[in-house]
């Protein structure tokens, strides 16, 4: 986070939930977005640019969010990089796992502009 | 009597011998047979399984088919409700679209008005009538005092604004629609496999490989079928209220502490263990 200046990595396989929650980053007033379609591109992108804040799906080809969560929390180069999952499972236990995992927060899709907005703020004022 | 005797006896030696050549035959009828009956047996012990294998699959198969239905008409109101909400936006939006426009031609009549005053001002000044031009610029001021649309078009834009936001956001029902479509596509892929297992089993040789190649592309976790377009809150408020819940070594990142233990998740559990949906 440079210059107050967060870049964030969305990281959903559907382009049009990535364009929704960018088009939303982008109302808030965030900017600086760099995108990914699954886990693997994911973690490819963290080892390709610096990345300050992840927003990822759940469910993903190749690799999902919840396995890129436990492979960015493994990595001391991305352990303390702030995760938002943002996923249609609502399960209990989905939570749960994803909190096991470590994730910063977790909406439930469809989700308003507002609650980005609210989690974004929650996890940066934890930082 | 002798001659008599003797005819008898041939007799008897006969009907020996075509006994013996009946016996023979069924003998050999027996050897040609028993192959047969030994291949009989072996298939029947093996058909046994095969058809309960069949069963299993038929039924394992017919439950998936009425789940594909649900899933199909999960589909269809997922579509619905958010073709509703976009038609509804759309809706707003062409009436605010006319309030805009009936505010902007006000004000356009307004420009038109100060338009015409401002050139009588003009001639009035190039005269040198000053009494005049201070009447006229009474009505100028007049005029340009209610001239107050804009704050008006600011707001209805504003409004419009919202509703394209609202139709950019109701569009997270594709999401969650191709979701519902890929567990459909597993799920008829899975019978699929079922059934060319069969025909395999049964010596149709002919199985459609690549059919089965597109239906594996819908790997598991690559969707949720339980995903809903539900715009209720109260999912998000449950989960947000988990978190709240959870312990503290839950949510906090600590390089040293790594995974949560399942100790702290089934802590967790038992706090709330009555809520078991979010």
């Amino acid at each position: 986070m440079e210059d107050g200046k967060i870049r964030f990595l969305v990281v959903d396989d559907s382009p049009t939930m990535r364009r929704i929650v960018i088009n939303a980053l982008k109302n808030i007033g965030y900017t600086d977005i760099v995108e990914a379609e699954d886990g693997k591109d994911a973690l490819a992108k963290l080892y390709a640019e610096k990345i300050d804040f992840i927003i990822t799906d759940w469910n993903m080809p190749n690799m999902t969010g919840l396995e890129l969560t436990k492979a960015v929390r493994s990595d001391p180069n991305f352990a303390n990089i702030p995760i938002l999952m943002v996923t249609t499972r609502g399960m209990k236990q989905d939570v749960l796992e994803a909190l096991q995992a470590r994730v910063n927060n977790y909406i439930v899709k469809p989700f308003t502009p507002q609650i980005l907005k609210e989690k974004i703020e929650q996890i940066l004022k934890t930082l | 009597m002798e001659a008599k005797k003797e005819s008898n006896f041939i007799k008897q030696i006969d009907f020996i011998l075509r006994e013996i050549e009946e016996l023979k035959a069924i003998f050999i009828l027996g050897q040609r047979v028993i192959p047969f009956l030994e291949e009989l047996f072996v298939f029947v012990r093996e058909v046994g399984p095969m058809l309960a294998e069949i069963n299993k699959s038929l039924e394992e198969s017919s439950n998936k088919i009425p789940r594909a239905s649900n899933q199909l008409n999960t589909v269809t109101k997922t579509t619905e409700m958010a073709t509703t909400e976009i038609l509804d936006a759309l809706d707003e939006m062409s009436l605010k679209f006319g309030e805009i426009k009936g505010y902007i031609s006000a004000m356009k009549l307004c420009y038109q008005k100060q338009q015409k005053l401002a050139r009588r001002i003009k001639k009035q000044i190039e005269k040198g009538d000053l009494e005049s031009v201070k009447e006229l610029w009474g009505k100028f001021y007049e005029v340009l005092s209610n001239c107050n649309g804009f704050d008006d078009v600011f707001e209805k834009l504003s409004e419009v604004k919202q509703n394209a936001e609202n139709i950019m956001y109701a569009l997270q029902f594709q999401d969650i629609t191709a979701q519902q479509i890929s567990a459909i596509n597993y799920l008829i892929g899975s019978v699929q496999e079922k059934i060319t297992h069969l025909l395999s089993k049964l010596g149709n040789t002919e199985t459609r490989k690549h059919e089965l190649e597109t239906y594996s592309d819908f790997s598991e976790k690559s969707f949720n079928p339980s995903a809903e377009y539900d715009k209720s809150s109260l999912k998000q408020e449950i989960v947000d209220e988990i978190i709240k819940n959870s312990p503290k070594s839950l949510k906090t990142i600590d390089e040293n502490e790594g995974i949560a233990s399942q100790e702290e998740i089934d802590k967790l559990f038992n706090k709330d263990k009555n809520n078991q949906e979010v």
